[in-house]
């Protein structure tokens, strides 16, 4: 059937995968040349899926604050915590959240990397500088995903402190790119 | 509850890119571990499978396009999602269909084909983002493993030398494993000169993106000694998901895998799982993964598993032999089908029937776990003989 | 309005729209291949289970049956039997069964005469020329009546 299975329904798999009886497991690896060659056993397929989400209350009133130069959080009386990214209730305590709280736009690095590479695996040309910020004014640990810029690579680094650079406000549209990037607030 | 036996196992090759469609990988699988069994379709009650998102392969309903590969045409057919934690969770829920008395026997299956996606597998991972507050970045999943790499490195002070001996230690492993993909004898410096991908993240600290399946036979134990004298018993099983909020976690330590163990443990009337649990296949992506999860396993101090590994105690002849298999990083990550070849190993291992992969010392007890979504879930399985 | 403790009359209703390409690229597999060769050289295969005594198209490397490897291959008869059929305007879609294999092969139906249309009337595949086929199900231009 395109290549054999001789010998596969006789049992003891157990002792072929453990090589006391050496014999190939099944399955059948194409080549690079294979898979570029001109044999005809592929077919392609195209497909764009277009959605429209509605971006909710707490996170349509967030991107609502952004395109107005402000960060905020809302807080949750059960726990005592300001939530960054904001919702609408608290999944800790399973109660709806109290009040809107306005947040800075400064925070500390938690972590970040170096990536080279694009969300299609592509090489990129000029690295991007991605970190978890952490912002101040919101419980610890409560932070949000963004990019860091006016920095160079070796200088960052974890706990650093950085203040968000803002888009001039006529080209802000309600979106987390609002903020260009994180920048280092003070001194490095 | 019934005490439930896994009788069978079997898998593919895990490889790059398969000539077989998921349905005949699956299938391949699936009849390996019947016939490790002794085992016909007819008498398998019902199925569980496994396999992750389907924007991989652009099947919608991709459960249900796989059924008749893994031997569920006509029967009770449960399809498992939890990302990257599938490959555990499908034994696991298996696991509750034979204990509950619904099945005596049930066919496991784990199934992934990663390849078709163009231009890199790598891409149907965005979709898994937050639309308003990540998408928009460019996001990609390397970035949240690079993060957490980092900041697993920065608490504890740990350096990716320290680090890269997993993917040494893995890659070497799989030199004795027939299905693997990627064996290969490394060194540190090898890992260190690799290409970067995300810092601190580099080539060869990486599992590779595969085609593959495996399967497991679960029987109840009536069901079990008449198949088999030698039955590997599934003693305790357990999952946590954390929120979505991964921005807002620590993330050097994976509190949901710690859950997910003691829900294990628990089961398994474990109190000391460093000194109970005799060997692990622990879930390894990338190589910092399975240093970050021995510690949420409490099969190391926190930040301590580097220490071990440097020590030695953590390869196939030391005292915690872990991935003797040769993991993600050497066999390779058909993501649901790899989990099912964690646990598969444990099967094999525990009948000492792993060949030149057998760990040195007698071993009784094993765990599998994996781990996945966005960085939120934890699964175990903890096997016995 | 209801109370609803999650709207606090600060919602900004607005949609957010995003796009998602996707582009595969799939192995026709094992069984699909063969069975992709059989229709450039004219002829279309169904796999074999001498245990169930049974064939099916479209072939699978398995038995659906017994879950046991498939033993080959083999050319159904030139002649089908159509299983049944549905027409809009010109076109009319058929489902054909061959004798003694399990399974039903989609296709178009081309006939002068609707009336001769009729549940178990014979028909033949009719190939497009060697030269242009592409081991598609379209190798096969049509179907029609075989009488």
């Amino acid at each position: 059937m395109g290549r054999s299975h001789a010998g596969r329904n006789c049992g003891d798999y157990g002792e072929v995968m453990g090589m006391e009886n050496p014999s190939e497991p099944p399955g059948t690896a194409l080549t690079p040349d294979e898979w570029r060659g001109k044999e005809i056993f592929f077919r392609n397929f195209h497909t764009k899926f277009t959605y429209s989400w509605d971006t909710g209350v707490a996170i349509g009133h967030f991107l609502e604050a952004l395109k107005g130069g402000k960060i905020v959080g809302r807080s949750c009386s059960g726990c005592n915590r300001v939530l960054v990214p904001p919702r609408m209730f608290c999944e800790l305590c399973f109660r709806p959240t109290d009040d809107w709280i306005d947040v800075l736009d400064t925070g500390v690095v938690n972590t970040f990397s170096i990536s080279y590479v694009n969300n299609d695996a592509s090489r990129r040309e000029q690295p991007l500088f991605v970190a978890v910020i952490n912002i101040d004014g919101a419980s610890p640990g409560m932070g949000f995903l963004h990019l860091l810029g006016e920095v160079d690579a070796g200088q960052i680094h974890v706990g650093m402190k950085v203040r968000a650079k803002w888009k001039p406000a006529h080209e802000r549209t309600g979106a987390i790119t609002d903020i260009s990037y994180f920048k280092p607030s003070e001194g490095l | 509850m019934r005490k439930v036996a896994v009788i069978g196992a079997g898998m593919t090759k895990f490889r790059h890119r398969m000539l077989e469609t998921g349905r005949e990988l699956s299938f391949e699988a699936s009849r390996a571990a019947l016939d490790s069994a002794r085992m016909d379709i007819k008498n398998v009650d019902s199925v569980v499978l496994g396999s992750a998102p389907d924007a991989f392969d652009g099947l919608h309903m991709k459960g249900e396009y796989l059924l008749d590969g893994a031997g569920g045409s006509g029967k009770p057919y449960t399809r498992v999602y939890v990302g990257g934690g599938t490959g555990v969770f499908i034994p696991a829920a298996a696991w509750w269909h034979v204990a509950s008395g619904v099945s005596d026997v049930v066919l496991a299956v784990g199934e992934e084909k990663m390849s078709p996606l163009q231009p890199h597998p790598q891409y149907a991972f965005w979709s898994i983002f937050d639309q308003f507050l990540e998408r928009p970045l460019g996001v990609t999943l390397l970035w949240i493993f690079s993060l957490e790499m980092r900041r697993y490195m920065s608490v504890y002070g740990i350096k990716e030398e320290d680090i890269a001996l997993v993917a040494v230690k893995n890659k070497g492993n799989a030199m004795d494993h027939p299905s693997a993909q990627l064996p290969m004898r490394i060194t540190v410096d090898d890992v260190m000169k690799s290409e970067p991908i995300c810092t601190p993240v580099k080539r060869l600290d990486v599992s590779p993106t595969s085609d593959g399946a495996a399967a497991l036979v679960l029987a109840s134990e009536d069901v079990a000694r008449k198949y088999t004298d030698d039955p590997v018993w599934i003693t305790g099983v357990g999952w946590n998901v954390d929120t979505t909020f991964w921005t807002n976690r620590d993330l050097c330590y994976p509190e949901y895998v710690e859950k997910a163990a003691m829900m294990a443990y628990k089961m398994a009337g474990i109190s000391n799982p460093g000194k109970e649990i005799d060997f692990a296949e622990v879930y390894d992506p990338f190589d910092y993964k399975e240093l970050h999860h021995m510690e949420g396993l409490q099969l190391a101090k926190r930040g301590e598993a580097p220490k071990m590994t440097r020590e030695g105690v953590t390869q196939r002849d030391g005292d915690l032999p872990i991935n003797p298999s040769g993991g993600l990083l050497g066999v390779g990550n058909p993501i649901a089908a790899a989990g099912v070849m964690k646990v598969a190993e444990l099967f094999w291992q525990l009948r000492g029937e792993a060949g030149r992969r057998q760990v040195k010392k007698p071993v009784h007890r094993g765990l599998a776990q994996a781990w996945g979504d966005l960085m939120q879930v934890g699964t175990v399985v903890i096997m016995e003989r | 309005m209801e109370y609803n403790p999650l709207f606090d009359g600060t919602y900004h209703l607005r949609p957010w729209v995003d796009s998602l390409p996707l582009e595969y690229k799939y192995s026709l597999g094992v069984a699909g291949k063969t069975f992709s060769e059989g229709l450039r050289r004219g002829k279309i295969l169904a796999s074999k289970c001498s245990r169930c005594n049974e064939s099916r198209i479209p072939p699978s490397i398995y038995c659906v049956g017994c879950f046991g490897y498939s033993d080959g291959y083999v050319q159904v008869s030139e002649t089908g039997t159509l299983y049944s059929f549905a027409s809009r305007g010109d076109l009319v879609v058929a489902a054909v069964e061959f004798k003694g294999v399990k399974g039903l092969l989609f296709h178009r139906l081309v006939v002068s005469d609707r009336n001769k249309l009729e549940i178990g009337a014979p028909v033949r595949p009719v190939f497009v020329q060697e030269a242009i086929r592409k081991g598609d199900i379209t190798d096969i231009d049509h179907f029609e009546l075989a009488v």
